[in-house]
Formats: C-alpha cells, structure tokens, sequence
C-alpha cells in the first residue's frame, strides 16, 4: 500500500512526553501529520495547512543543560587520571569512555540552541516536539510556506 | 484592518502585530523567553462569520434531512442526503453530514479522523523474531506469531503505508522458530530419556 505522507527532510526525529514515545512529522496532502510511536501503537495529529495561522519557537535552556551534562562526564572521566597505572593506557581508556560524550557536546555546541516550536490555529495551539534546535526553524518554515500559500490566500485577496 | 494578536507560549502575554508582518524576533517582556515568530496570511484574515441555516420560504424548496424547516444546500457526499449549512461538514474535498462523519469514525473508514492505529505487523515480528531468540519459548511465541499475521492481514496498518512485508517475513520467522524449537526440544528428549541413560544409572 502506498502511503500519501512523506516525511520531511531535514527536521529530525524527537521525544515526546514520556520521552519512549518518538515522534516524527510527515506531509500529507493537506495537512501535517504527526505521529507519535510508541512501540506497537502510533497516535495521529493532524495540522490542516489552511488553519495554520503562526509558528511561533521559544528559546529554551536544553543546550546549556546538555552541555553541562556532557560536560560532567567528559570530566568525571577525567578522574581515570588518577589511576596508579601507566598514562598510555589511562589516555586509551579515558578516550574510549569519553569519545560518545565528546561527540555529544561538539555535536550539542555546532547545532546551536535548543526550543519548543508551536503551531497556532484559530482553536488549539500544537506543540511540535520536532525540530528541537533553533536552527532548523527556518527550513521548517520554509517547508510550511510552500505548503500554506496555495492553501492560504493573501490578506487583500481574503478581506476582498 | 484591527492588529492581530499572538500570545507567548510560556506566559501567555498577548502581543499585538502589525498588519503585514511576516517575521518577528524578539523576548518576552513579561517572562523574557526569546520568541522567533513567523506569521502566516491567516493570522490577518478576518475572523469569518458562520453560515446559519435558511428557513424553507415554501414547500417546493428542498430541505435539509436532519432540519425539515431549514432549506438545503448540499448533498452529503457519504449517504446522498439533503443537509442544511449547519449539517454539512466540510472533510477535505468531501461534505459529509454529522450521521457519516459518526459512522465513518466508528468504523475507521475516513482516515483523516483516525487518531490512533495498533501496529499488528511490529507485534507479529517481535513475536517472531523473541521465539527465535528464546527457543524454549519458541513453541507459544512463533504460533502466536503466525496466528496476529493471518489475523490481521486485512487489519488496517500504520497510516504511513508499511505494506505486508512484515507479516510474511513474520510467518516465515514464526516457521523457522516452531522448527528450532521443536528440534531443540526433540534433541532434548532424546538425550534425556535415552534408553542408554537410564541403563548406565546404578
């Protein structure tokens, strides 16, 4: 069976509450789809394009508490050091347990700041766990306007 | 045109916007979060009034199934009957009457209403692939998965179109694990109830 939704490129995967549920977001033929995984039921959605008034993003504190999280760890495995064997083989161990966290905080310090983005409509206003970093607003944005301007027509056009 | 107005997901601080503006970066006064905005034309349209339903003016009018005093206007798409404004529900492409909209949700056959799905073929594979992995609880779980494949091979599947894959790479699993697991089993009962094992016993 073919489906009508494709994911979107570029946005990610994310967590929702509880944070077992992964979360990705598909277009559909008229609306965004969201759906939330959680093992072997999904749960549906639906953001009608036409409805879609703003999307607005607030800037939150998830990169500094990630970053002091990796951090933490890069540091507390620094307290191999102290181990009364040869410093050879203290480096290889330290690198083979901090490598993961490295990689975190560089990766958590090139993506730039994290926040939670929110798609208005005239009733509700859904919060999109996908994407997480500020960053990818824009290609998001980007995504929507082409979605939403055939939906949507122009302000004069719509008060005349 | 009055400005239009947005609220701080955080605090709820209202903000007025306006008319035109299509971005907008800036911190909450009230809570201080940074907001980054974008706006869309719908947040400047005019908030539309509804359409009441009419009253009949005389009997040759047609009316609505549901409101026989109110004139209608459309045929529903699902069931062929007349309906009032008020009755007619836009879905899409289609105006359904609330009677369709209530079956076609209880039945799961307007798929823009679904709000959940179980994914059969995810159970019939994890079925399968544990009863390989568990061999001595091969012989429940690799039935069990053989049994959710062919009952739910008509079942409705994840709205993001997972085709039948699943469920035959589940049968063949679950045969696979029934074979190693009776194999295992039978090797078993060989070695232990072997007439040599018995007799070398004192």
């Amino acid at each position: 069976m073919k489906s009508q939704y494709k994911p979107i490129k570029g946005i990610g995967t994310g967590r929702g509450r509880p944070a077992a549920i992964r979360v990705r977001l598909y277009e559909g033929p008229d609306h965004l789809l969201l759906v939330y995984s959680a093992g072997y039921t999904e749960d549906y959605k639906r953001v009608f394009y036409r409805d879609i008034r703003y999307a607005i993003a607030r800037k939150d504190r998830g990169q500094v508490w990630q970053g002091i999280l990796s951090g933490c760890c890069i540091l507390a495995a620094c307290l191999l050091f102290l181990m009364p064997v040869p410093w050879m083989v203290t480096a290889i161990l330290w690198l083979i347990i901090s490598l993961p966290f490295l990689f975190h905080f560089a990766g958590n310090l090139f993506l730039g700041p994290t926040c939670r983005i929110y798609l208005n409509t005239d009733v509700q206003t859904v919060e999109l766990p996908v994407p997480r970093r500020l960053g990818r607003l824009p290609k998001l944005v980007a995504f929507l306007n082409t979605k939403i301007s055939p939906e949507q027509p122009k302000v004069e056009q719509a008060v005349t | 045109m009055p400005d239009a107005t947005f609220a701080c997901p955080k605090c709820k601080t209202a903000f007025s916007v306006e008319p035109g503006a299509d971005h907008l970066a800036s911190k909450c006064p009230t809570c201080a979060s940074f907001l980054d905005v974008y706006f869309f034309p719908a947040f400047f349209r005019p908030p539309q009034p509804g359409v009441a339903p009419t009253a009949l003016a005389d009997h040759t009018e047609a009316s609505c199934f549901y409101h026989p005093q109110k004139q209608a206007v459309r045929v529903c798409d699902g069931c062929g009957r007349l309906v009032c404004s008020l009755c007619s529900i836009e879905l899409g492409t289609d105006h359904l009457c609330p009677n369709c909209i209530s079956a076609g949700k209880k039945k799961g056959k307007i798929i823009t209403l679904e709000g959940s799905r179980t994914r059969y073929d995810s159970i019939a594979m994890s079925l399968a692939v544990f009863g390989l992995l568990i061999y001595f609880l091969g012989i429940i779980l690799a039935p069990a998965a053989i049994y959710v494949s062919i009952r739910h091979w008509n079942s409705p599947g994840s709205l993001l179109g997972v085709s039948k894959t699943r469920f035959v790479i589940a049968i063949i699993l679950g045969v696979l694990g029934l074979v190693v697991s009776f194999s295992i089993m039978l090797g078993l009962g060989v070695v232990m109830f072997h007439p040599s094992r018995s007799t070398s016993t004192p």
